[in-house]
């Protein structure tokens, strides 16, 4: 249990440095205001963050991630109350309740609750993470490079099959990213790959680029097209003598409860996220209600399932990424290519190596969320509620010069500027057409993983393809694979023998 | 009828590269090239998938009655101006300097956005200016492109000198 638990405790003096603290501190107020500004997600925070952070300690960087990371997820409640426009994707769900709130006249206390349910939700989530992931990492021992072979294989499959509609464009996507991590030199033979012979991509295509030119560029073209938006209503702050914490505090806690531990339980599932989450425990919160007519008319428990159902989803949802390698989501994934940036390979030797590096993020993850019970009181929310007053128009070419300064400075060189606006227009068109994007950047992150440990299995076993089913543990994962990828043909079918049934009995 | 016209072009882009790749890979050693190829074998067959599910409308039913309304643009001058912004942005770049081609581009994509109130825009030009500045000159030391007014005014400067 010490050998497990002790370097936890180990990385809480570093955690306090004061540059750790500062990020934290700076993460969670940008995350915030990323989060209040309808239109910018975590995601774009971050990969917009990941290249300006690069010449950081890998701490501070990883705290204005983890900050960004819990702050936005409650950010993103400020618009859906005050606005009825959610703010994140996830934050839909704090709309049904939330903006009934502000309407009646309770625009603060909805607020209020989703500050504590969102600071409950993620540190909860913060601590299942460092409950599960270093037992976990321990299983991962076992794996040979067959097993690491199927592991990327199942990764990619699950997010491409579960994310997004269309699966067939989840796939396109996916292997849209494995070909362009296959741009360079290949690592074994030292032949070019796809680099039509330009000289600045014989290293490959830097995640930066890519990252920032997939997930900043497309958003910001939008907020260019949708131009000014006007018309906004904004409910007041007005708040109650019985809207208080410690009045209501029983009545929230089961939800809370409830609502973290299904957090935690979809993310840690892949492909799913804080929506989902947020959904679930919305559903499950009303249906264990005695009076569930008043959901959706501003009750206030359905803000707190939502907020602390979407916030139990953060830490959870890194669990995959930081023990295999396999990122549960879009926003792991990109957190998982900001350590890659940093040179951590997640996996065992993460934990072994550099525990400071991977249970301080543990604890950035637990400390960013209480942070939120500190920053997202009234007259900060307040302060935040402003923020959405800012022009999206004005946003969108700050957003772009800053990731100007932060692809520029890789190589001091205008070629990866091109190529990020290059990627950048390609994954507007993709996006327009309903192509998930996450696909693209785990293809990127596990086709090395997955090349590198098919041509090892195939080098050791002279060839034979069927080394790759010899042990029963890469025979499950492949079973895994197989039913994962059957699943929407399962779905056509199951549900055609049900509507068949009755006709055909009766 | 415009989304099923978008998925076939695409459709026949994907098909085009893979085709484009698959020739790129074709003079490098079998061991080289066997996952890429694997990776556009599988790309292909899924691309025509794509097209056919098009096609057969699978691909628009899964949206339901959204689609009907759907557009690739929001507003196609704007998005075509912000675009083309952002590419003037990138060739003005390097000869005028990072915060004169910054602050220009703050300017101009804010009138493209229909936002033209002049003081706001002023300080949101000048304030981005100043925060790069003082957190990625000073603080972290990031080289950007150099300013052409600073040289003009330096090479002035020297010969009055």
């Amino acid at each position: 249990m010490a050998e497990l638990f002790g370097p936890l405790f180990s990385a809480l003096p570093v955690v306090f440095e004061w540059q750790n603290v500062l990020g934290m501190l700076t993460g969670v107020l940008a995350g915030m205001i990323v989060g209040s500004l309808p239109g910018l997600t975590a995601t774009l925070a971050i990969a917009v963050l990941i290249p300006l952070t690069f010449t950081m300690q890998p701490l501070v960087a990883l705290g204005l991630m983890a900050g960004i990371y819990n702050g936005a997820m409650y950010g993103g409640a400020i618009p859906a109350v005050l606005l009825n426009i959610p703010g994140t994707p996830p934050s839909i769900v704090t709309t049904f309740d939330g903006n009934p709130m502000a309407k009646q006249g309770r625009a603060g206390f909805a607020l209020k609750i989703a500050c504590w349910s969102s600071a409950v939700g993620g540190t909860i989530s913060a601590i299942s993470l460092m409950l599960f992931a270093p037992p976990l990492v321990k299983v991962t021992l076992l794996f040979g490079p067959a097993e690491y072979f199927w592991l990327a294989v199942f990764g990619m499959s699950t997010i491409v099959i579960l994310l997004g509609k269309d699966p067939v464009k989840g796939v396109v996507s996916a292997c849209l990213g494995l070909l362009i991590g296959t741009v360079g030199s290949d690592v074994m033979t030292g032949h070019q790959r796809l680099t039509w012979n330009q000289k600045e991509l014989i290293d490959g295509i830097n995640l930066l680029v890519i990252l920032t030119g997939l997930y900043a560029i497309p958003p910001t073209i939008r907020m260019i097209e949708k131009g000014v938006a006007r018309g906004f209503e904004m409910a007041d702050f007005a708040s109650r003598p019985e809207d208080s914490l410690r009045r209501n505090l029983k009545a929230f806690i089961p939800t809370w409860i409830r609502s973290s531990l299904i957090g935690i339980w979809v993310g840690i599932l892949p492909a799913t996220g804080g929506s989902m989450a947020a959904f679930i425990a919305y559903n499950a919160t009303k249906r264990a209600s005695n009076d569930p007519d008043s959901f959706g008319k501003g009750n206030p428990l359905g803000v707190a399932a939502a907020e602390c159902g979407n916030n139990a989803d953060n830490s959870a949802a890194m669990i995959p990424a930081l023990v295999l390698g396999v990122p549960g989501s879009g926003v792991s994934a990109v957190i998982l290519a900001g350590l890659l940036v940093h040179g951590l390979q997640p996996g065992p030797a993460l934990f072994r190596e550099t525990p400071d590096i991977v249970f301080g993020f543990m604890w950035q993850m637990l400390f960013t969320s209480l942070m939120l019970f500190a920053l997202g009181g009234n007259v900060a929310t307040r302060l935040f509620a402003q923020i959405m007053r800012l022009p999206q128009p004005v946003l969108a070419p700050m957003i772009l010069g800053l990731t100007f300064v932060g692809v520029y400075s890789l190589s001091n060189s205008m070629f990866n500027i091109w190529l990020m606006f290059a990627f950048g227009l390609v994954g507007y068109v993709l996006s327009r057409l309903h192509f998930p994007l996450a696909p693209i950047v785990l293809g990127l992150i596990l086709g090395d993983l997955a090349e590198r440990n098919l041509r090892l299995t195939l080098m050791i076993n002279q060839g034979d393809w069927a080394a790759l089913l010899h042990n029963p543990l890469s025979l499950l994962l492949a079973f895994l694979t197989v039913i994962v990828l059957s699943l929407p043909l399962i779905r056509k079918l199951v549900p055609k023998r049900a509507a068949a049934s009755p006709s055909g009995s009766g | 009828m415009r989304y099923q016209i978008a998925e076939l072009i695409t459709g026949a882009v994907l098909l085009s590269g893979v085709a484009f790749a698959a020739f790129n890979l074709a003079n490098i050693p079998d061991d080289a090239r066997m996952f890429p190829n694997i990776v556009l074998t599988i790309m292909a067959i899924a691309s025509v998938m794509m097209m056919i599910r098009s096609l057969t409308g699978a691909s628009r039913r899964v949206h339901g009655n959204t689609i009907e309304n759907w557009r690739f643009t929001i507003d196609p001058v704007r998005c075509a101006g912000g675009i083309a912004l952002f590419v003037v942005y990138l060739i003005a770049v390097e000869p005028l300097g990072y915060f004169t081609a910054s602050a220009l581009f703050i300017v101009a994509a804010s009138i493209v956005g229909r936002f033209t109130n002049r003081k706001a825009l002023l300080a949101s030009a000048l304030g981005f200016c100043l925060f790069v500045y003082l957190m990625f000159v000073l603080l972290f030391d990031r080289a950007l492109p150099e300013e052409l007014l600073l040289t003009i005014v330096t090479v002035v400067g020297s010969a009055d000198g």
